[in-house]
């Protein structure tokens, strides 16, 4: 602008160029090294939020600092209407019932007197009862029950597992044959069945008021006696004090079937066969009580099923002739193969089928038990 | 703004007490442009005070805009500036008379004359005009502010900064020539 207007303004520009470079403005030097100092100052002293003063950010915020008591004050009457839960501070909680309280940081237990009726706590203060472990024997033997100076078996205490936070606390363990139990009476690799030992010889042993009373524990057949009827031995089973007493014995008799073949005048008709109950005997043939029966649980091909039925269970059942079978499925393509006999003995047996040789191969099975604390419990 | 200028700027946005460096730099400048505006010694300290401080305080709120950091300087203190007489409740009146000191030129009585007559006419000439005028003709010649530093301190648009400078000094040609 200056140039271009150069020779309009040449003696306008002239003139205050001129009088700009003839001013005298006298500098206060002390002054300014005062001011400057004084900004030193300021910036060596720290700056609070952030280049605003904390009397500065009070001011702003003022309103919303005169508002906090107002608010607080609210707040505690309407946590009163609310019935809200308003922390309490861990001294005003402590009873004075002379038990032992322990403290934790943020958390409070009490004693467990005091928590009578809370049925969550109460499980926190399961007692450290030792583990049990018990097995449901009816009939003692006669012969140990002889040798009964040998000295009883030492308790041993089940695992137990300290360390951890929680209580490891099996449950009692009552062994019985069912189907969750693992294998049984493994006693002969070749598949055959051997049947538990025959407790007709022992005897049951009972205690009542402190005298023995020894009982056969199944029916004696006498050789010589009528096999239609079945004697059992009678026992004063008496209790003093009490009117307990077997008076009568029952009987049992077995059905039987009378055939009877009559031949009739007319040649051309063909033989009849009549039944003739309470007849005059002809034939006498017995009940035949075998069975078996096999049950599927799950679907199983055709061809395994005859793979099964033919080489698997015979194998099992030996010359046994009163047996059912159940079969189901273990998963991982495992079944297992239940025989259970007339004399309630089972036969468990795990099997895995080979597609190549068309037969069932045997395979030792152990199921686990697994918890969400990672510790496997094996039972055998 | 020149390199030298944005790293002092730079420098002293991360340790303030970098800012010594501007301060050193323009603290003359503002001084002059205060000291030309008010009437007392004491008002000059106190707006120059008051600038500086505006400036250290709000560093971090400075940006690189086209126009260097004096022109920001000068913005914040015209500011206080006007601030200051409308706090007095009286126009702005320029104070050049006592701004504008002739040099000391020795025993030079003629030239100390001529200078007198200048001084007088250039200040009569200033007083005459309308504010904004006068504001530009003191940017312009006395501060030598470009014309985008110029749009910058008193907020007008650059385009039209070209045509306002003209203006101002076509008013001072008449008054001179009247």
């Amino acid at each position: 602008m200056a140039r271009s207007n150069s020779k309009y303004f040449a003696s306008v520009i002239s003139k205050l160029v001129s009088a700009r470079r003839e001013e005298n403005i006298v500098i206060d030097e002390a002054f300014k090294m005062e001011l400057r100092s004084y900004l030193l100052t300021k910036a060596v002293a720290p700056v609070s939020s952030g280049g605003i003063s904390f009397g500065e950010f009070f001011m702003k915020w003022r309103f919303i600092f005169a508002a906090l008591p107002s608010a607080l004050v609210v707040m505690l009457v309407a946590a009163q209407f609310l019935n809200m839960s308003v922390p309490i501070p861990t001294e005003q909680m402590v009873i004075d019932s002379g038990s032992k309280l322990h403290t934790f940081p943020g958390e409070l237990v009490l004693p467990k007197d005091v928590l009578v009726e809370d049925v969550a706590v109460e499980d926190v203060f399961v007692e450290d009862v030792p583990v049990k472990k018990v097995d449901v024997k009816k009939v003692v033997p006669f012969s140990d029950l002889a040798s009964s100076s040998a000295p009883a078996p030492a308790y041993v205490s089940q695992p137990y597992f300290y360390g951890f936070p929680f209580v490891y606390m099996p449950r009692e363990v009552t062994k019985e044959p069912v189907d969750s139990v693992g294998e049984i009476n493994v006693v002969d690799e070749n598949n055959v069945y051997v049947a538990p030992q025959d407790t007709l010889n022992q005897t049951e042993v009972y205690h009542v008021n402190d005298s023995v009373v020894q009982v056969p524990a199944s029916p004696q057949f006498a050789p010589n006696q009528d096999l239609n009827h079945v004697q059992i031995p009678s026992a004063d089973l008496s209790v003093s004090g009490s009117s307990l007493l077997q008076t009568e014995i029952p009987s049992v008799s077995q059905p039987t079937l009378v055939l009877q073949v009559q031949q009739d005048s007319d040649v051309t008709s063909a033989p009849v066969l009549q039944v003739q109950p309470e007849a005059s005997a002809v034939l006498e043939v017995p009940v035949n009580l075998a069975y078996t029966h096999v049950q599927y649980l799950f679907v199983l091909p055709q061809s395994q099923r005859g793979a099964l039925e033919s080489d698997i269970i015979p194998a099992l059942v030996g010359a046994r002739t009163s047996y059912s079978v159940k079969v189901y499925d273990k998963g991982n393509e495992i079944i297992a193969v239940q025989v259970t006999f007339s004399d309630s003995s089972i036969l468990l047996r795990y099997y895995k089928y080979n597609s190549g040789s068309g037969s069932f191969d045997r395979v030792q099975y152990v199921e686990s038990y697994y918890y969400d604390d990672s510790l496997t419990y094996t039972q055998n | 703004m020149s390199d030298k200028d944005k790293q002092l700027v730079e420098a002293a946005k991360r340790d303030p007490k970098e800012f010594a460096a501007l301060y050193d730099k323009y603290f003359d400048q503002i001084y002059r442009y205060v000291y030309r505006r008010v009437s007392d010694k004491e008002t000059v300290h106190d707006l120059v005070s008051q600038t500086f401080y505006d400036a250290f305080s709000h560093m971090d709120s400075y940006e690189w805009r086209g126009y260097s950091y004096s022109a920001w300087l000068y913005k914040i203190a015209h500011n206080n500036v006007l601030k200051w007489y409308r706090d007095q409740g009286k126009l702005q009146i320029s104070s050049f008379d006592e701004g504008l000191q002739i040099k000391d030129v020795g025993m030079d009585v003629e030239k100390d004359v001529q200078n007198r007559e200048l001084k007088d006419e250039i200040a009569d000439v200033l007083v005459r005009l309308e504010p904004e005028d006068r504001e530009i003709v003191r940017l312009k010649f006395f501060e030598e502010a470009s014309n985008i530093e110029i749009a910058e301190i008193m907020g007008f648009s650059a385009n039209h900064i070209g045509v306002k400078v003209f203006r101002a000094l076509k008013k001072v040609k008449q008054l001179l020539s009247s």
